[in-house]
């Protein structure tokens, strides 16, 4: 008798497995830096109309962290504390699993780590300091790096380090994106024009933004704003 | 009372005692096999009231102008005290200097601080950072201030120094003494030399070129000797900085900087005094094919160092031999909330 049980248990649980493992299918989100329309390679100059100047980016690396995917106002899958770092050097891609056929109409992303997570003193994976993306105790993780050059020559003044980051209060710079999905797909790209998001910032002479303010909050949310889906 | 009771008071106030003797006086302790401290202990005794002391303000952005940068903004612990992913040092207003935050462990051992060695002495070495303009752009006066006005540092002041407020002399000495008590000697590479653990073999072999290639600059244990030396990087064209010559106005000295410990590399990237290399397959590759032979290129990089690309391998694998993971997660090192 007591095998029988056993057996069927066994047979219950490989079905599970089986069931479970059929049901999944990979969303993959990518990101797409854009400069002039065009996608951008790091450390190459490229011209841009938009700030009549050049520009070459040698460092873009930012936190991707609480995808919700919802079907009209409703909730169906949230990817609960799952970080991800995306690294230009590497790529800009994530990927999650979601149940197979779900129905999604939007989607919700933070763009850096939020305030609890920040606090909570896991410093494991993506949150690794070895990552290069932790400040200190005060001032928590950077949510959004990039650094690179305006203009043709590699000089001093026109090297630019934004580091956008900071999650108490005011200098919140945390930011959620919210976008309509036109037609599901498993892959959706999200374009990000850095020239028209920075180009007021450059225009400012405003170089070097690194620790948690009013500016980073603002830039921050120019980030969130500008995302297109494609 | 017998005679037996009069034993075990005596033998408990005795154990009383010299529990308060080890808690009032830590003896700073030498790992096994490494030299003399350089710092010399007699001018400063170790007090876990003093090292605590100094860990507050360490962490503490009160030591910058606008009290938004502290030590351990460009010092982090998870990053054996250095900074990740920055090339150069950060302070306040945002500004950027131009050298790359070095990693700060080990330096009881360590005969001159900064990359160009311009301070002599660890108790003078923090005046530099609080008051460089593009660093915590304060003035040792204004932090004295603001430190014995502060009610958290009342207690730990007096439990330090039994009075209730610190002079300059006391500051920068409790910040040497925290900075004093970060030590790392606890890799795989210390491991092996006790041996409690062996290399792998892909290791020993990277520990053989090593001897042969590199140990003359990085001598074990502390893995540097603390010597100035030019090797072979040209200067950057943003930067302009010739190292040890600005202090020293010695032609000689162009282009030579202190040579930096190789221990924690995987926490301590990006490498070089401008932080120009992300990777260590990098910082190889110059030694093996980039080096600028100049007029006070380090003798022993007059030859390049030919390595085959299995050896490049090995020769890293070894290095992460040095990575001392219990060092970057000491409780008694990180912030106290």
């Amino acid at each position: 008798m007591m095998k029988r049980i056993l057996l069927l248990l066994c047979f219950v649980y490989a079905c599970c497995n089986v069931s479970i493992s059929q049901t999944v299918q990979p969303i993959r989100l990518s990101f797409v830096p854009k400069i002039n329309g065009s996608p951008i390679a790091l450390n190459q100059h490229c011209f841009s109309a938009e700030l009549n100047d050049s520009i070459s980016i040698t460092k873009l690396k930012f936190y991707i962290s609480n995808i919700v995917l919802l079907n009209k106002e409703k909730v169906v899958f949230k990817n609960t504390g799952a970080v991800y770092l995306l690294n230009a050097e590497d790529s800009l891609s994530l990927q999650f699993d979601v149940p197979q056929n779900l129905q999604f109409t939007r989607i919700q992303y933070g763009i850096g780590i939020d305030s609890v997570t920040n606090t909570s003193g896991a410093l494991d994976g993506a949150l690794d300091p070895l990552m290069g993306m932790y400040w200190t105790w005060q001032s928590g993780y950077i949510n959004f790096k990039m650094e690179g050059f305006v203009g043709n020559l590699e000089q001093e003044d026109k090297k630019f380090e934004y580091h956008l980051g900071g999650y108490s209060d005011k200098n919140n710079a945390y930011q959620l994106v919210d976008l309509s999905i036109q037609s599901l797909s498993e892959n959706l790209q999200f374009q990000m024009p850095i020239d028209i998001i920075f180009k007021s910032i450059f225009s400012e002479k405003k170089y070097n933004i690194m620790s948690p303010s009013a500016s980073a909050v603002s830039l921050s949310k120019k980030i969130a704003q500008s995302i297109l889906v494609k | 009372m017998s005679k037996k009771h009069l034993g075990s008071i005596t033998l408990f106030f005795l154990l009383f005692t010299m529990g308060f003797v080890l808690i009032d006086l830590p003896e700073f302790k030498v790992p096994v096999g490494w030299p003399k401290p350089v710092y010399d202990f007699k001018k400063n005794n170790f007090s876990n009231e003093k090292i605590i002391l100094g860990r507050v303000l360490f962490y503490d952005p009160i030591l910058s102008k606008d009290n938004t940068i502290s030590c351990a903004s460009c010092h982090s612990p998870y990053n054996a005290f250095a900074h990740t992913d920055h090339a150069l040092s950060h302070g306040i207003g945002d500004s950027i200097g131009f050298r790359n935050a070095p990693a700060l462990f080990n330096l009881a051992w360590q005969k001159s601080f900064m990359w160009d060695g311009a301070i002599k002495e660890l108790d003078e070495q923090a005046v530099f950072p609080i008051t460089h303009p593009k660093e915590m752009g304060e003035n040792l006066n204004h932090v004295i201030q603001k430190i014995n006005n502060t009610e958290k540092y009342k207690n730990l002041i007096v439990s330090a120094y039994g009075t209730d407020s610190i002079n300059k002399k006391q500051l920068l000495q409790s910040i040497s003494q925290f900075i004093l008590s970060l030590v790392s000697a606890n890799s795989k590479y210390d491991s092996v030399m006790q041996h409690k653990l062996s290399f792998t073999t892909q290791e020993l072999n990277g520990y053989q070129l090593f001897n042969k290639n590199c140990s003359s600059c990085h001598t074990e244990p502390l893995f540097t000797n603390g010597s100035f030396k030019n090797n072979g990087l040209k200067p950057s064209s943003i930067l302009n900085d010739y190292g040890r010559m600005r202090i020293t106005q010695n032609k000689k000295d162009s282009l030579l900087f202190k040579v930096p410990t190789l221990r924690n590399l995987s926490y301590t990237y990006p490498y070089m005094h401008d932080g120009r290399f992300t990777k260590l397959s990098e910082v190889v590759q110059h030694y093996t094919s980039n080096v600028d032979v100049n007029s006070s290129i380090s003798k022993d990089l007059q030859q390049p160092i030919v390595l085959t690309p299995n050896e490049k391998v090995d020769l890293i694998a070894f290095l992460l031999t040095l990575n001392d993971r219990s060092f970057v997660f000491n409780p008694n090192y990180s912030f106290i909330k």
